[in-house]
C-alpha cells in the first residue's frame, strides 16, 4: 500500500493569517510553519488545487499544491498570486490505463519561483525520471527547491494518526474549523474557479472518482455483478500472483562476498558465500554480511512488486473504464 | 470519511485487511537449521533482523554446508510469516463470504 496524501505549500511566513483565512471559509486543515513557509494539509483533497490558488491569490505568494495517490501518481499545480504558472502529472494514464508521457513539469519555473537557478537541469531531470515510489520523487523535488521536508509524507490523515514525518512536530500543528468537513462542501463560492481549474486533468480524475462511487453502488445493488466483479478480482489477482511468483532478484552483500537468489515471495533459491569471507575469527562480520544480503533480496523484492501491482492496478482499472 | 463509506463492505474489508497489515508488523519469527546451528530471525514487515552462525561452521571445508543451513533457515522463518498471512487472510476472506484461495 502506498502513500496518499496531499498538502499545499505557501511561500509566506505568516501563519496567523493564513489560520484566520482558513476559519474564516471553514477549511478543515492542519497547519504547520516551517522556515520561510507555511505548509496546509487539508482534510478534504478534492479542494487542494483550488485552495492552492485561492491562498496564493490572497496572499499574493507562491503555492504549491501537491498530490500524492497511492505513491504511484503525483500531482501538482503551482500559482503565484492566483496564477497557474506549472500544472504536472507524473502518470496521466494512471485511470485510464494508457500509456501517456508525464504531463506539465516546468523546472524553469520551479527554480525561479524557489530561488534555485542553479538547480534547473537536476529538477528537470527528476520530473521526467522514472521512480516506483513517488514518494522519492516528492522527496527529491523538496530538497532541491529548499521546500519544506516536512511536506514530503505529509498529508492529513497521517497527522491525525500521529504518522508524519519524523522532522515535523505534531504538537506544533493548528488545526482550523475542526467541525466542519465534507457535509458542507459548498460552502463557498467557488464556481468562477471551478471553470479556470477543471482542465481535462482535473476532470478525468473526478469523473474516475465519481464513477468509482456509482459503480460501487452498483455492486451492490446487483448480485450479478458482484458476482461478475468478484470473478474479474479473481482473475486479476491470479494474475497478479502468477506474476508475483515469477520475481527473481539477487541480494548481495560486500562487494558479493555474499550473493542470495530469490524467486517469487522471497523464497530463496541459492546462498552463496566467497571463500574470503569464511574467517572463524569473524563470524560477527560474515552474520552481519548475510543479514545485508538477505535485506538486500527483500528490498529488492517488495520493489518488483509494486512495480508489477501499478502495473496490474492501472491495467484492471482500465478494463474497468476508471 | 462519510458514513456510506463506512457501512460500504468493500471499504470494511479494506480497513481490515489494513488492520491485519499493522498486525503483522508486530511479528518476529525465528527461523532455524541444523539444530539450532544457524539462526534467522525475521519480522512481518518482510526484514530480517538479525543472522546467528555457529563459529563451528565458518571453516572453508563447511562453507557448502553453512550454505545449506542459511538457506533452510531463510525458508523456515519466511514461510512461517507467510503461513502467519495465509491464515489471517484466510479468514477475512471466510468473513466476507468469499472463497479461500
Amino acid at each position: 500500500m502506498g502513500n496518499f496524501y496531499s498538502n499545499i505549500t505557501l511561500s509566506t511566513n505568516e501563519q496567523q493569517p493564513v489560520i484566520d483565512y482558513l476559519n474564516e471559509f471553514k477549511r478543515h486543515a492542519y497547519v504547520y510553519k516551517q522556515d520561510k513557509f507555511v505548509c496546509v494539509f487539508p482534510a478534504n483533497d478534492q479542494v487542494l488545487f483550488k485552495l492552492a490558488k485561492r491562498l496564493s491569490e490572497h496572499f499574493k505568494c507562491a503555492a504549491i499544491g501537491v498530490m500524492n495517490h497511492d505513491d504511484s501518481l503525483l500531482l501538482y499545480k503551482l500559482f503565484d498570486c492566483g496564477n497557474l504558472l506549472d500544472d504536472y502529472n507524473s502518470c496521466p494514464g494512471y485511470f485510464s490505463g494508457e500509456e501517456q508521457p508525464i504531463f506539465g513539469g516546468d523546472a524553469q519555473k520551479l527554480c525561479e519561483i524557489y530561488g534555485a537557478p542553479k538547480e534547473v537541469e537536476a529538477v528537470d531531470a527528476l520530473l521526467r525520471k522514472e521512480y516506483t515510489f513517488e514518494m522519492n520523487r516528492h522527496d527529491a523535488l523538496v530538497d532541491k527547491l529548499g521546500l519544506p521536508t516536512c511536506t514530503a509524507g505529509g498529508g492529513f490523515s497521517y497527522l491525525q494518526e500521529d504518522d508524519g514525518p519524523d522532522e515535523l512536530d505534531v504538537s506544533d500543528l493548528i488545526e482550523t474549523h475542526a467541525e466542519v468537513d465534507a457535509h458542507e462542501p459548498d460552502n463557498e463560492p467557488d464556481d468562477e474557479l471551478d471553470d479556470e481549474l477543471d482542465d481535462d486533468k482535473l476532470k478525468a480524475t473526478k469523473s474516475a472518482s465519481a464513477k468509482s462511487a456509482s459503480q460501487i453502488n452498483e455492486i451492490l445493488s446487483s448480485p450479478d455483478f458482484l458476482k461478475q466483479a468478484l470473478k474479474q478480482a479473481q482473475e486479476g489477482a491470479n494474475q497478479y500472483v502468477q506474476e508475483m511468483l515469477e520475481v527473481r532478484v539477487e541480494g548481495t552483500a560486500g562487494g558479493g562476498a555474499v550473493v542470495v537468489t530469490s524467486i517469487g515471495n522471497l523464497q530463496f533459491s541459492s546462498i552463496k558465500i566467497s571463500d574470503e569471507a569464511i574467517n572463524s575469527e569473524e563470524v560477527g562480520l560474515l552474520e552481519d554480511l548475510v543479514l545485508t544480503a538477505l535485506n538486500d533480496a527483500a528490498r529488492k523484492t517488495s520493489e518488483k512488486m509494486e512495480e508489477v501491482k501499478k502495473r496490474m492496478l492501472s491495467a484492471k482499472l482500465g478494463q474497468l473504464g476508471l | 470519511m462519510s458514513e456510506d463509506s463506512i457501512q460500504n463492505p468493500l471499504v470494511q474489508m479494506q480497513q481490515r485487511m489494513m488492520k491485519i497489515k499493522e498486525e503483522l508488523g508486530t511479528i518476529t519469527v525465528e527461523g532455524t537449521a541444523g539444530d539450532g546451528a544457524v539462526r534467522v530471525v525475521y519480522s512481518g514487515t518482510s526484514r530480517f533482523e538479525s543472522v546467528k552462525i555457529d563459529p563451528e561452521l565458518v571453516t572453508l571445508e563447511n562453507k557448502s554446508k553453512l550454505e545449506q543451513l542459511l538457506l533452510e533457515a531463510a525458508h523456515d522463518a519466511v514461510n512461517q510469516v507467510l503461513k502467519e498471512v495465509k491464515s489471517k487472510t484466510d479468514s477475512l476472506r471466510q468473513e466476507f463470504g468469499l472463497p479461500p484461495v
